[in-house]
């Protein structure tokens, strides 16, 4: 039921008015003193408040005021004895809906009562309206600023082109992946990025109608391999057939191109190596098969010999490569064993005799007593061995020496193997890990090798934790030393 | 064309041999070094007719560097330098003097593939005489 509160200092309103506002159903409050009037609407939610312009105690525009500061949903209307232009203007603007001359009649009343009551209505309405929308921006603003946050720490570069070239957004990623220092939304962006993306870029700016297709280029932003990135461009579509920009995804693919390359690095170097003891032994076989090349018998035998060595080292080179290939998933299959390593070298050592005594080196093991064990695939660490034997007799002198000593502590498990060798000269030192390293000198000529072993050496040796050193003095000899990690119960 | 000696560089010494007997066999006289850094040195001293060059030696790309070394000599520009390699296309390695660009950096006058095949050696050497 709508309430109406009436402040006026006479006795406000007729009876017959009164009762018929009573049957239309409005529940009527009175009262003749203004800062009682002002307390009334305040604390009550009177639909409407009726005011008398001059109040005993108060301007009745005094109290309309206090009431629409903080009521302004409240229809106000003030009364008049007087009416006057500049009041009515006034109270107007102190947010009174109208203005009603005495003396009040039932018609004017409720005419005046409707009006309000819609004054009433749509100020609430607008009222919400503020509320609902400035909830909604703080939505916005929140959805945005979250927006801003996810893209800002994704890694991938995002950028964002309206169909003008102009730049709409972009995240921190994409600074960093197009090597930019900043950007500001708004600016044509297109002078500002690499040749490959303008390009790219362009074709979709240029189209004639959306498209879902995506382009994908790689190209290199600083040279040297120091930042390769991966762009893909795309539409962003307005409707089924129109778009309204492009949006510029980049990403960082310099190592995995690295990768890639070493990858492919790796298997022309193979290539190569598979290729060249072949080219050799053809290259034999047809020398021997020319009749305008005249060979002893004994430069026959020799090339058959020396071909034969090839083939072999080919075999090897298999072998090793294999072993490579297989190491990585390897590591996942292991057969472990708790083993006693002095063991695997006395074994492995035999294995040589025949090599040494052809060179007459001698071995000579010094291996303390009560070594800690090691958990080792057998094979692998056989392999570790006998590759480094294998290489201190073939880089030794004639009636040289090889020297291994095995020693223990708590952590480590200490396997040293001297050569008298030829030795290593400084400048091959940081090669000789190196896949497919061979040291080419007058002393190494002849030795036969695949450029693997030490390669696999320390793969198998890193791949239980341990380490591997060398020093070498070029016409001395060369020391390998191996640390294991001991097995503990 | 008047070819009498030619310089052979190449690591590996089965190749050496066979080229060098292959050659010999065809009436030339053949000065051969293992190294690229020993086979600029026997350039400046014999001063070759032709010069054959592996490509991977001591380094990837010591054949070319050797080609350049060469062809940078007032004697080098006047003689044919053939690089003579197993790391052809096929293998990865993917340079050819097929384009500008490649022809800019690479200075041999010839790339071929081993093993040696003389014919083709001498129809590289001619066809630089004929320019």
């Amino acid at each position: 039921m709508a309430s109406i509160l009436i402040i006026d200092n006479e006795h406000p309103i007729r009876k017959d008015i009164y009762d018929y506002l009573k049957r239309d159903g409005y529940s009527i409050t009175t009262t003749m003193n203004g800062a009682e009037g002002i307390q009334l609407a305040i604390s009550n939610d009177f639909e409407f408040v009726m005011i008398e312009q001059e109040l005993s105690d108060y301007n009745g525009l005094k109290v309309l005021q206090s009431i629409t500061r903080v009521k302004p949903e409240t229809a106000c209307f003030i009364i008049a004895n007087q009416p006057s232009f500049e009041i009515a203007v006034e109270s107007a603007n102190l947010g009174a809906c109208s203005y009603i001359p005495k003396p009040l009649s039932y018609e004017g009343l409720s005419f005046q009562l409707s009006k309000g009551a819609k004054h009433r209505q749509l100020f609430i309405e607008a009222r919400n309206l503020r509320k609902e929308r400035y909830n909604n921006l703080l939505e916005l603003s929140r959805e945005k600023s979250m927006f801003k946050t996810v893209l800002n720490s994704i890694n991938g570069g995002v950028l964002v082109i309206n169909s003008k070239g102009e730049l709409v957004y972009f995240n921190n990623a994409s600074l960093v992946n197009l090597n930019l220092e900043n950007l500001e939304p708004g600016e044509q962006i297109l002078t500002k990025l690499p040749k490959q993306i303008i390009k790219q870029v362009s074709e979709y700016l240029l189209a004639n109608k959306y498209t879902s297709k995506v382009s994908e280029i790689e190209l290199e932003i600083i040279p040297h391999n120091k930042l390769y990135i991966q762009s893909v461009c795309s539409h962003i579509p307005r409707s089924t057939d129109n778009f309204s920009g492009v949006v510029l995804v980049t990403r960082n693919i310099t190592q995995k191109r690295e990768i890639e390359q070493v990858k492919s690095q790796f298997v022309s170097m193979v290539a190569h190596e598979l290729k060249s003891p072949l080219v050799a032994v053809e290259g034999f076989l047809q020398i021997m098969q020319n009749p305008e090349i005249k060979l002893t018998e004994e430069k026959k035998d020799d090339f058959i010999k020396r071909s034969s060595e090839r083939v072999k080292s080919l075999f090897q080179l298999v072998n090793d490569l294999l072993d490579i290939s297989r190491m990585d998933k390897k590591e996942k299959y292991r057969e472990l064993e708790v083993l006693n390593f002095s063991e695997i070298v006395q074994s492995t050592v035999s294995l040589f005799e025949l090599e040494c005594k052809s060179k007459n080196i001698s071995v000579k093991i010094d291996a303390e007593e009560n070594l800690p064990m090691i958990k080792v695939e057998r094979v692998e660490i056989s392999r570790v061995v006998s590759n480094l034997i294998s290489n201190a007799i073939k880089y030794n002198k004639n009636d040289g020496e090889i020297v291994i000593s095995l020693s223990g502590n708590e952590n480590y498990l200490n396997f040293t193997i001297s050569d008298s060798g030829i030795g290593i000269k400084e400048a091959d030192k940081p090669k000789v890990f190196q896949e497919f390293f061979r040291a080419l000198n007058k002393q190494t000529r002849n030795v036969s090798g695949t450029g693997l072993g030490l390669t696999i050496v320390k793969r198998i040796v890193e791949s239980y934790h341990g380490k591997i050193q060398f020093e070498s003095e070029y016409g001395i000899g060369s020391k390998f030393l191996i640390k294991l990690p001991i097995f503990k119960n | 064309m008047n070819i009498k000696k030619i310089l052979l560089v190449d690591d590996d010494f089965d190749l050496i041999e066979q080229n060098k007997l292959i050659l010999e066999s065809k009436g030339f006289e053949v000065v051969t070094a293992e190294s690229a850094e020993k086979g600029f040195r026997l350039f400046e001293k014999e001063l070759p007719d032709a010069c054959v060059v592996d490509l991977i030696m001591e380094h990837h790309d010591s054949g070319f560097i050797l080609c350049y070394k060469i062809k940078k000599t007032a004697h080098g520009k006047k003689i044919p330098v053939i690089i003579l390699t197993s790391a052809a296309y096929e293998t990865g390695y993917k340079f050819s003097t097929s384009t500008e660009e490649e022809k800019s950096w690479i200075k041999s006058d010839g790339i071929l593939n081993k093993p040696i095949v003389v014919e083709e050696l001498i129809s590289k050497f001619e066809s630089f005489y004929n320019k």
